[in-house]
C-alpha cells in the first residue's frame, strides 16, 4: 500500500519540477523553488546526521576497546577540539584558521605528494606487469604529456608542445565528449525512469 | 523369479507383490468377476432391467474367455470396484453407477437402458462431482426408495452392492471387430508373467489395460521412511571435504609472513626518494629557472573578460576545490584573483564543499599587496549544502538560498537593511558582471556550467562565465568552451594556465615560484617511469627460463 503512495509522490514532484522547466508560469516556478529549498534542507540534515554518526560510530569503537581503537580516541578528541574553537570563535577567527592552515591542509596535502609517488611506482611496474601494445601507448602518452607540460630545463624542442596540444584538444577531448554524451543520456534514461516509477530509489 | 514393474514409479517389485513395495501403487489390477457375485436378490424399481439383467451385449466367446479362477483382487471387497468407500459409509447410490454413474462416452453407445437412464436425475454426489449447479428437485417423488431408506449395516452393504453389477453397453459393430476372439491364446509378455486381461466393462477381454486404482485416491497414513541415509564411501568422502571446506571459512587464516625488505620496497623508496630529491634540490636552490608558457587562446580569453568589467564590478567567486589540490589551484587562481583585484571587483565568495568558505578565506589573506575586507570588499556567503540541487536552488534564488555571511551578518540588499556593499543592486545571478569557478573536479565544472549557464542564456545578459580548473579538468571544459555559442567563456586550467595567466598580466609570484621546480619534478617523473620501465622489464625478460622447444612449438 505504502509503494504506490510513494511513486505517486515522486512522480508528481518530479513533473512539477520538470515542468517548471519549460512551462514558465508563477506558480510552477514558486513551487519548484520551494522543493528546491526542501531538498537543500534534507541534505544539510544528512550532513550533520552522518557527522553524528561518524562521532558515534567511533565512540563506540572507542569504548569498546575495539583493535586501532586508538585512532578512534584521536579522532574524536580532534572533533570536539574542533568543534569547540570554531563553534566559539567562528570559522574565520585565526584559531580556527590555524587548525585548518597547519593541520587540514598539509594532511591531505601530504596524501596527494604520496599519490604522486604510488602513481609513479605504477608506471615503472606496468612494464614489467603487462608489457603489450596497450601499455607502452598508455606510457608512452603519458611520458609525453609530462615532457611536455613542464618547462623542460628551458629546452624548446620543436613540435612537442603542438604534439602536447592535439593530445589535449583532439582525443583527450574526443574522449570527454563521448562521456559528456554517455552521461546526458545516462540522466535522461534515470530521469525518465524514476518519473514513470520503473526506478524507486526512495524504496517502496 | 520374475518381476514385475510398478506402473507408477516404474520400479521392479517382486511378482507375487500385490503392491508397490515403494510406491504402495497397486500391481495386480482389481478386477470384477460377474461370476463371482451373486446374483441379486432384488431390484430397486427406478433401476431398468436391462442394467442388472446379464451381460446381453456380451457374446458366449467374451464370457468363454474369462477365467474360472478367481484374480486375487476378486477376493476384495465388491465396493472397490464400483468406487465405494472401504469403510462401507459410502452413499448407497454407488451401487446405481450402472445407471447414473455411466460416462458421457458410454452413454453415447447404442442401448435401451441408456435411453432410460438419461430419464434418471443424477444424484447429488455426483452432481457435486461434475460441478452442475444443483437444481431444486422438481418432483419430490423423485427421491428413490433405497435413498429413503435407512442405512444398511456394513455386511449389509456388502451383499447389497455385490448384488448390483455393471452392465456391459451394447458395443458398435465397428468396436466389435477389435474386441480378441475368444480362441486367441493369452498373450505372455516377455518377462513371463502373464498380462492381466480386463474382466469387466466395454474393455473386457482385453490385456494390457491400465488399471483403475481406486484406492490410489484413498487418504491413507503416509508411509514412514528411514532417516538414516545410506551413502557410498565416495559420497562420504565428498562429503567431509565440503565440511572442511566450511569449517575452514570461520577460521582466522595467518597472515602469510611479510619479508623485511623486498625489491618492491627498495624500488619504492628508491622512486619516492628521486623526486623528494629534485624537487628539493630544485626548490632550496631556484637554480630552476624557467621561462613562462605561452599563453592560450582560452586563458587570453579569460584576460580579455576581466580587463572589460566595469569598476567596481560584482563578481561571484566560488570555491569549490578540495585543501589536498589548494596548492595547484592556488597557483592557477593566483594570477587571475589577482587581476579581478586590480579591477577593483567586489566579490562574492560560495563553494558547494563544506571547506570550500575556509580555503576562500584563506586564499583571499594570501593575496598580498591587496587590502580586501571582509563584508566590505567581499562577502563570504559559505556552503551551499544539496550538490547540483543547492547549486540550481541558489542559481534560481541566491537571496534564499544563502540570506547570511559566514559571520552570520544578513548579506542581501532588502527594505529593512541596505545590505553589504558587495551585493547592492544583486538580486539575481544576472546582475554579476562575471561568475568564476575555482574547480577540481570535472563533475563539478560540469555541474556548474549546466546548472549556471541556462540563466545565463536569457537576453541582455552580459553576465560571463569563466573557470579556473584543475590540469585533470581541462579536457572536460574544452567542448563547452568550443560550443557555439560558447558555454564557458574561458578557462585557466592547472599550474600551466596559471602560469601562462602570469605571463601575460606581468604578476603573480606563486605561479613564478613554482613553475621551475614543477618542470624538474615532471621530467624526473618521466625519465623514472621511462628508464624504470625499461630497465625492469629487460630483467624479467632476462631472468625467464628459456623455453623448451616443444612448448614454444605449442
Amino acid at each position: 500500500m505504502k509503494a504506490p503512495f510513494y511513486v505517486a509522490i515522486a512522480m508528481a514532484i518530479g513533473l512539477i519540477v520538470l515542468l517548471g522547466y519549460f512551462l514558465h508560469l508563477d506558480i510552477l516556478v514558486n513551487l519548484r523553488i520551494v522543493l528546491l529549498e526542501w531538498a537543500v534542507i534534507l541534505s544539510a540534515v544528512a550532513l550533520l546526521v552522518g557527522t553524528a554518526n561518524l562521532f558515534y560510530v567511533h565512540w563506540r569503537k572507542f569504548t569498546t576497546a575495539q583493535p586501532n581503537g586508538f585512532y578512534s580516541a584521536v579522532l574524536i578528541i580532534s572533533f570536539v577540539i574542533t568543534l569547540v574553537v570554531v563553534g566559539w570563535f567562528g570559522p574565520t577567527h585565526a584559531y580556527s584558521m590555524w587548525i585548518f592552515n597547519n593541520i587540514q591542509v598539509p594532511i591531505e596535502g601530504s596524501l596527494m605528494a604520496l599519490l604522486t609517488v604510488l602513481l609513479a611506482f605504477a608506471g615503472v611496474r606496468l612494464f614489467r606487469r603487462k608489457p603489450n601494445l596497450i601499455s607502452i601507448l598508455f606510457i608512452g602518452t603519458a611520458i609525453l604529456i609530462l615532457f611536455a607540460t613542464g618547462p623542460l630545463f628551458g629546452i624548446n624542442l620543436p613540435g612537442l608542445s603542438e604534439l602536447r596540444a592535439w593530445i589535449a584538444q583532439v582525443p583527450a577531448v574526443a574522449g570527454a565528449r563521448g562521456i559528456l554524451l554517455g552521461v546526458a543520456l545516462g540522466t535522461i534514461a534515470t530521469g525518465l525512469r524514476v518519473l514513470m516509477g520503473a526506478d524507486r530509489p526512495y524504496g517502496g | 523369479m520374475g518381476e514385475i514393474r510398478c506402473p507408477m514409479c516404474g520400479k521392479s517389485n517382486p511378482a507375487e507383490s500385490e503392491v508397490c513395495q515403494f510406491c504402495q501403487a497397486r500391481l495386480i489390477p482389481l478386477v470384477f468377476s460377474p461370476a463371482k457375485s451373486e446374483p441379486p436378490e432384488s431390484v430397486p424399481d427406478e433401476i431398468p432391467a436391462g442394467i442388472d439383467a446379464a451381460p446381453t451385449g456380451e457374446s458366449d466367446w467374451l464370457l468363454d474367455l474369462r477365467p474360472d479362477e478367481s484374480i486375487p483382487g476378486e477376493e476384495l471387497p465388491v465396493d472397490f470396484v464400483v468406487g465405494g468407500s472401504e469403510d462401507g459409509n459410502a452413499p448407497l447410490d454407488e451401487t446405481h453407477t450402472s445407471a447414473d454413474d455411466v460416462p458421457d462416452w458410454l452413454a453415447r453407445l447404442p442401448g435401451e437402458w441408456t435411453k432410460e437412464a438419461e430419464a434418471e436425475p443424477l444424484s447429488d454426489w455426483l452432481k457435486m462431482e461434475t460441478g452442475e449447479t444443483e437444481q431444486p428437485p422438481s418432483k419430490p417423488a423423485e427421491v428413490t426408495d433405497w435413498l429413503s431408506q435407512p442405512l444398511p449395516d456394513e455386511g449389509q452393504v456388502e451383499n447389497t452392492e455385490s448384488e448390483f453389477e455393471l452392465a456391459p453397453g451394447e458395443f458398435p459393430s465397428w468396436l466389435e471387430v477389435f474386441r480378441p476372439v475368444g480362441d486367441e491364446p493369452q498373450t505372455v509378455p516377455a518377462r513371463g508373467t502373464p498380462e492381466s486381461i480386463e474382466s469387466s466393462g466395454p474393455l473386457a477381454g482385453l490385456s494390457g489395460v491400465l488399471s483403475a486404482e481406486p484406492d490410489h485416491a484413498r487418504p491413507r497414513k503416509s508411509p514412514t521412511y528411514s532417516l538414516k541415509l545410506r551413502v557410498s564411501a565416495n559420497q562420504r568422502t565428498h562429503a567431509d571435504l565440503l565440511q572442511g571446506l566450511i569449517e575452514s571459512e570461520g577460521r582466522a587464516q595467518p597472515l602469510p609472513q611479510r619479508r623485511g625488505i623486498s625489491s618492491q620496497h627498495v624500488l619504492r623508496w628508491a622512486i619516492a626518494c628521486v623526486l623528494w630529491g629534485a624537487v628539493l634540490w630544485s626548490v632550496i636552490t631556484g637554480k630552476q629557472e624557467a621561462p613562462l608558457p605561452a599563453y592560450t587562446e582560452e586563458t587570453a580569453e579569460v584576460n580579455r573578460l576581466i580587463s572589460q568589467l566595469p569598476g567596481e564590478a560584482r563578481v561571484l567567486l566560488a570555491f569549490d576545490y578540495e585543501p589536498g589540490l589548494s596548492a595547484e589551484m592556488e597557483a592557477a587562481a593566483t594570477a587571475v584573483v589577482d587581476h579581478l583585484m586590480l579591477r577593483g571587483a567586489y566579490l562574492t565568495l560560495v563553494s558547494t564543499s563544506p571547506t570550500g568558505p575556509i580555503l576562500a578565506e584563506r586564499f583571499l589573506k594570501n593575496q598580498t599587496g591587496h587590502h580586501y575586507t571582509s563584508e566590505v570588499n567581499y562577502v563570504n556567503l559559505g556552503y551551499i549544502p544539496g550538490g547540483a540541487i543547492g547549486l540550481l536552488g541558489f542559481v534560481e534564488n541566491p537571496q534564499r538560498m544563502l540570506p547570511y555571511t559566514l559571520d552570520m551578518v544578513a548579506a542581501w540588499e532588502s527594505e529593512a537593511q541596505p545590505g553589504l556593499r558587495a551585493l547592492q543592486g544583486v538580486q539575481r545571478m544576472n546582475d554579476f558582471e562575471m561568475l568564476m569557478v575555482i574547480v577540481d573536479d570535472p563533475d563539478l565544472a560540469r555541474a556548474w556550467v549546466e546548472q549556471v549557464q541556462p540563466q545565463l542564456n536569457e537576453p541582455d545578459t552580459l553576465t560571463s562565465l569563466v573557470m579556473v580548473t584543475s590540469a585533470q579538468v581541462e579536457a572536460v571544459m574544452r567542448p563547452y568552451f568550443e560550443a557555439n555559442p560558447r558555454q564557458v567563456h574561458g578557462f585557466v586550467f592547472g599550474l600551466r594556465g596559471g602560469a601562462a595567466y602570469a605571463q601575460l598580466t606581468g604578476r603573480g609570484e606563486l605561479p613564478r615560484t613554482y613553475w621551475g621546480p614543477y618542470g624538474f619534478g615532471l621530467v624526473v617523473a618521466a625519465l623514472l617511469i621511462l628508464i624504470g620501465g625499461l630497465v625492469l622489464s629487460s630483467v624479467s625478460l632476462l631472468a625467464r627460463p628459456p623455453q623448451v622447444k616443444g612448448e614454444a612449438n605449442q
